[in-house]
């Protein structure tokens, strides 16, 4: 277990490097990643496990991102890595190589499931963090209509 | 004021080139316009394109940019999003921010092209072990991602269409491993497959998608969720048509 842990700290931390992620923010990431095989393991390692696992990795992306003030994808993606649902997707188009549908149907819903319990866990991870903490300035208006009066452009 | 404008737009446009969410592309250029002394901004981003107006209580400014390719370099976004900060807390004026993100459209990626092969490798080793392989499977996991990046990196450097660069890709990792476990016939050949194609894996257009969804991007999220469907589409494609063949010729898969 021990050095499956480890073995999932090397790996985020290859795939942060991959991505260009800065030295500097490479460790969030990668003890991101860590953390969440840490709890998919100890979970079974089934799709709940998987979703379990994203809403821990997305909890400490989102409170990584407000100390570290990083944007958030940079502690996320590599924290999500290993839990990608690769030999699904495989043994999916295996499936259909061998002609198996019937196979190519049952493994490929279950991986379909897999990559949608990991985007679920991630954006249910957002939820609360954003009750507590607001943030101040965070709520930018995307149209910032700001001082704009008719005399304003008179003047010019 | 030709400038302000220009240091909007270009702000915008390297968010969106190097992996950061829409949401964060509207926000960083709505915040750097107003900090820069906007009366008002809009801004549309799609992962193809900025359209932005800009009201600097003269004259009205509207841009477009259209977004050809993008990569992941966390580093560009992360610098963009430091440097509109500053230009918030006025550390920087609207001319040293411009230059500042001058010098970041030109910067290099972060790592030497080595060290990412490098990472590459041991990322897909790393994550075959997360599989269940066994030492030598690891190994072969390894060799075969070192591989699949240098592999990567040519087509890109070619400017292939980033789907067929992935299919070749994901060709070369099957008849790669085939090849060793002619060698070795004890090699998991499923799992050295997988982990070596791991660092091809959407996991980046995956999150933002989700998170441009959150976010009410919906657009955004769609074209990147697809765009997920059709990288992991293409390496399928790539890994199984080298698998059919083999199996057209009398291979045995396991």
């Amino acid at each position: 277990m021990l050095i499956e842990l480890i073995v999932a700290f090397i790996a985020a931390l290859a795939f942060a490097v991959v991505f260009n992620v800065p030295v500097r923010y490479l460790l969030p990431g990668a003890l991101a990643g860590t953390i969440g095989w840490l709890i998919f393991r100890s979970l079974g390692g089934a799709n709940t496990a998987i979703f379990l696992a994203s809403v821990g990795i997305g909890l400490l992306a989102e409170g990584g991102a407000r100390i570290f003030r990083v944007p958030v994808v940079i502690i996320a993606v590599p924290g999500i890595i290993p839990l990608v649902p690769g030999a699904g997707a495989y043994s999916t188009m295996l499936a259909l190589v061998k002609g198996d549908f019937i196979g190519a149907l049952t493994k490929g819903t279950e991986t379909l499931f897999a990559a949608g319990a990991i985007a679920v866990g991630i954006a249910l991870a957002t939820v609360p963090l954003r009750l507590v903490w607001k943030g101040g300035k965070r709520h930018v208006r995307k149209t910032a209509h700001a001082r704009i009066t008719p005399t304003d452009s008179l003047k010019f | 004021m030709a400038e302000f404008a220009d240091l909007v737009l270009l702000a915008g446009q390297l968010i969106l080139e190097n992996g950061g969410e829409t949401f964060r592309v509207e926000e960083t250029m709505v915040r750097m316009a107003v900090a820069a002394g906007a009366q008002t901004a809009d801004v549309f981003a799609v992962p193809q394109g900025i359209f932005c107006t800009i009201n600097d209580g003269v004259q009205t400014q509207t841009r477009i940019a259209r977004i050809h390719h993008r990569g992941f370099n966390l580093t560009k976004v992360l610098e963009v999003n430091r440097i509109s900060r500053q230009l918030s807390a006025e550390i920087l004026t609207v001319e040293a921010a411009y230059a500042e993100l001058q010098t970041v459209e030109r910067l290099p990626r972060r790592y030497p092209t080595g060290i990412r092969l490098l990472a590459g490798a041991i990322g897909s080793a790393a994550f075959s072990y997360l599989l269940g392989a066994h030492l030598g499977s690891v190994l072969a996991a390894g060799i075969t991602g070192l591989l699949v990046m240098i592999v990567m990196e040519f087509l890109q450097k070619r400017e292939i269409l980033n789907f067929v660069a992935l299919a070749m890709a994901g060709a070369t990792t099957a008849l790669a491993n085939l090849v060793i476990r002619q060698f070795w016939p004890t090699t998991q050949f499923d799992l050295a497959v997988i982990g070596s194609i791991m660092v091809l894996a959407p996991g980046l257009a995956i999150t933002t998608s989700v998170r441009d969804a959150l976010f009410e991007d919906l657009i955004s999220a769609s074209i990147r969720g697809v765009e997920a469907f059709g990288v992991a589409l293409a390496i399928a494609s790539g890994v199984g048509s080298i698998l059919t063949l083999y199996l057209w010729i009398g291979g045995t898969l396991p």
